[in-house]
């Protein structure tokens, strides 16, 4: 829902760009063919529209006996700040970095089967939830390609390498308590830590700004940023999804 | 006197350290008072006692010396005690004899906690499982950590499940400052491989690196004692010569390898487990009284220069009620002879059969309940009953079938092995006569021997309790029994146990058993239900009426 309002931002301000140049087609000056300004930042909110759910299966030992925990992690979507800058270099490319923060709560479920201390293959099954945090980071190095539409109106693509680094609470294990005569189990705590991982990904994206002074105005952004991170999970190494599409805006300046 | 006047020092040091101390970092002292400095310690803790600093917390009579009394005294500041700082002075008539102490030095903290007892309260019971309780009053006390700092805490046991905890938090924060287990036992899950080859679980305790067949999670308390073939030892332990915890059976590695403990042990549990899974009992007494084995008595090599009358040592099983240190009870497993001892026949350990190790704790459920006198045919129906329930617990646990290790109508039948094609066990419960056992009453043996045929006969009333399930036609009478079928024999089960635990006199015979089994199922299923027909069918069937 806010995503396909972001959306909406983005194509008003399209739409306003448009409806200026009918309504005064012969005042309207040719459009800029190249960019005056040299220096170009952006801030804002995105929403990260996909989730990064991801599931481990692991094997645990337990009561001389194989057993297994099963941890889904619910990594929903949600707002992240974005900030960038960027400096013409030549023509109507510039360079820049941004700048992404996304942080979360994200539920993880476990589903286990706990051998039983008695007796071979009468597992019991044990569920519960764990509410933990994530956050990601990721620095993005930006090629942005700029086109005027008008004095007011400024178009970018952009695109480059991200780095991400990933902080994720994991459940490694889980605690239980049980009793005699030890048919049933229940679910007590989960034993999770905080986890920080990086990898290199990549972000690709356009913005539409529309400034209401020669310096200041606002935009909107439509861009996927995102990367696989490899992190410990109690199986072994996995992969988790990090950023993903993000649409928003905000405050868009240049000098 | 150097040294007296250095402990007068010290203990000066201490008075006033102790009532104003200035350092955030408390100190221990330590001392052991016993010969001529005790004057000057005795003196310390007379002072701090006056002070408030000591209080006599307990002051009890010395049961070796009688002269003598233990004091012990709680180090408290600023009237809140310090965990665990004591001093406990010996007393002959009022003379100090020696003084121990450990107590905290320097203590300098506030005594107000940030929170209310029930607020503390509900933060402990918050953090543990659904159901918890605390099984102590909160006490709010001063826990000196292993960093030297004093913290005042809020401490109480936490009981959760199987789980009992001493749990210590911050009296302002409600940080989790410390915890340890209040259970004293060292859990552990070993495995076995028992008689039959098959692998099980042996829920067993830690101690001193040594794995003990002590098990530590079933609620009674279960111990496998290991006679390492030492016959003379076995008949003092069973006439009541105490048992040492170098008697229990051991393995080094929880990877058992000695088949009789891996049986005798795991399968004594399986038998509890039943009982309370499918009757809701508490082991023998129903109030959980020790499970007590003897193993390995006489190994099978020795079995075989044996006198004849202590050959039961090897070929039997038992439970004796009166046996053991204290008459605690005690059942015990022979290990069997070598094979080709007998001719078409195999002797294994007798642990390694569930339904004879049922058998045997089922003995010790009947002495606790209905008592049956152990001849004729309150005898019969003592080990009938015992053969029912080692059966039942056949059913409970192994898959059905007619191999090793599988439940069937068979008694022993994984120890009492057959070679070249006979029948294995020692009794049947669905075809007596394979092994010359009555399946009538008419033709139930009236002998002397065997007290009265209690073995004998006891296949008479098995034998309709096997009818009473399955189902079939009497041999004998040519009466078809319309049984509630396999997959009610828990109906039978519960019958017959309601009947032979609380219905049965001491004295019953073989129609008062009838008439107490059918008004067990009458009870519990109603007049005309299946079981209490089928009952009453099976009876009539072996001709009990």
């Amino acid at each position: 829902m806010k995503s396909r309002a972001f959306l909406c931002v983005s194509l008003t301000f399209a739409l306003c760009g448009a409806a200026e140049a009918q309504t005064r087609p012969v005042a309207r000056p040719a459009p800029p063919s190249t960019v005056t300004e040299r220096v170009f930042f952006s801030a804002g909110v995105l929403f990260q529209v996909n989730s990064n759910d991801f599931t481990d299966t692991a094997t645990i030992r337990r009561n001389v006996e194989n057993g297994r925990l099963e941890t889904s992690y619910d990594v929903g979507g949600g707002l992240a700040f974005d900030a960038s800058g960027s400096f013409l270099v030549w023509k109507n490319l510039a360079l820049g970095a941004g700048l992404t923060l996304f942080s979360a709560s994200t539920t993880t479920t476990i589903d286990a089967q706990v051998p039983h201390p008695f007796f071979f293959n009468q597992p019991r099954s044990v569920t519960g939830e764990f509410d933990g945090d994530r956050s990601e980071t990721a620095v993005h190095i930006q090629a942005r390609w700029l086109v005027p539409v008008s004095d007011k109106m400024l178009l970018t693509i952009f695109g480059g390498p991200s780095f991400f680094k990933l902080e994720q609470d994991i459940v490694n294990d889980f605690e239980y308590s049980e009793s005699y005569p030890f048919d049933t189990a229940t679910f007590t705590r989960a034993v999770a830590a905080s986890q920080s991982e990086s990898a290199v990904g990549v972000n690709v994206g356009g913005d539409v700004a529309y400034f209401f002074t020669p310096n200041v105005g606002v935009g909107g952004t439509a861009q996927y940023s995102g990367a696989t991170v490899e992190m410990t999970l109690p199986s072994g190494t996995g992969d988790v999804k990090a950023g993903g599409l993000q649409v928003g805006g905000g405050l868009r300046m240049r000098f | 006197m150097k040294r007296v006047m250095a402990m007068v020092v010290a203990a000066a040091t201490l008075s006033i350290s102790l009532d104003v101390g200035s350092a955030q970092q408390s100190s221990t002292l330590r001392f052991n008072a016993t010969g001529n400095d005790l004057r000057v310690w005795d003196q310390f803790v007379t002072a701090q006692e006056r002070a408030g600093a000591l209080r006599v917390e307990q002051a009890t009579q010395d049961p070796s010396v009688p002269s003598r009394t233990v004091e012990r005294l709680q180090q408290y500041y600023q009237g809140v005690p310090v965990w665990g700082a004591e001093v406990v002075r010996d007393l002959d008539r009022g003379v100090p004899v020696s003084i121990f102490g450990d107590l905290s030095t320097q203590l300098d903290l506030d005594t107000q906690p940030g929170m209310t007892v029930d607020a503390a309260s509900q933060l402990l019971l918050s953090r543990a499982a659904s159901g918890a309780a605390l099984l102590r009053p909160l006490t709010l006390v001063v826990l000196r950590q292993e960093s030297g700092e004093p913290r005042l805490a809020y401490t109480s046991v936490v009981a959760s499940s199987n789980q009992v905890f001493r749990v210590f938090i911050d009296a302002r924060t409600g940080a989790e400052l410390l915890r340890y287990s209040s259970i004293r036992k060292q859990a552990s899950i070993g495995t076995g491989r028992g008689v039959i080859g098959d692998t099980k679980k042996m829920s067993v305790r830690l101690q001193g690196g040594v794995y003990l067949a002590d098990d530590p999670i079933r609620p009674p308390v279960l111990l496998t004692f290991d006679m390492r073939n030492n016959k003379i030892r076995a008949l003092d332990v069973l006439f009541g010569a105490p048992l040492f915890l170098s008697d229990v059976a051991s393995d080094t590695d929880n990877n058992w390898t000695d088949v009789s403990a891996v049986d005798a042990h795991a399968l004594v549990g399986w038998t509890y487990d039943y009982y309370f899974k499918r009757h809701g009992r508490r082991g023998l007494d129903n109030r959980d009284r020790p499970l007590i084995s003897l193993i390995n008595a006489v190994s099978q090599q020795d079995a075989v220069t044996l006198p004849p009358e202590w050959f039961d040592l090897a070929v039997n099983a038992f439970w004796c009620p009166d046996c053991g240190p204290g008459a605690i009870g005690v059942m015990f497993f022979g290990n069997g002879v070598p094979p080709g001892l007998f001719p078409g026949l195999n002797i294994n350990p007798l642990a390694g059969s569930l339904d004879i190790v049922a058998h045997e704790l089922t003995h010790g459920v009947t002495s606790a309940t209905s008592n049956l006198l152990p001849t004729n045919e309150p005898g019969a129906l003592n080990e009938a009953f015992s053969d029912m329930m080692g059966t039942s617990a056949e059913f409970f646990f192994q898959p059905v079938g007619a191999g090793i290790g599988q439940a069937d109508y068979l008694i022993g039948e994984d120890s009492f092995r057959a070679v070249g094609g006979g029948l294995s066990g020692i009794r049947s419960l669905s075809n007596p006569i394979a092994f010359g056992d009555p399946d009538h009453y008419s033709l139930r043996f009236t002998g002397p021997e065997d007290d009265g045929g209690v073995h004998i006969n006891s296949t008479i009333p098995s034998h309709a309790f096997y009818l009473a399930i399955e189902g079939g036609r009497n041999r004998v009478s040519g009466i078809t029994v319309q049984g509630v079928g396999a997959a009610n024999r828990e109906q039978i089960e519960k019958s017959f146990y309601r009947a032979f635990a609380f219905l049965l006199p001491a004295s019953a015979n073989f129609s008062t058993a009838r008439a107490a089994t059918i008004q067990a199922a009458r009870d519990l299923y109603g007049a005309n239900s299946a079981a209490a027909q089928a009952i009453t069918q099976a009876w009539t069937a072996v001709g009990v009426n």
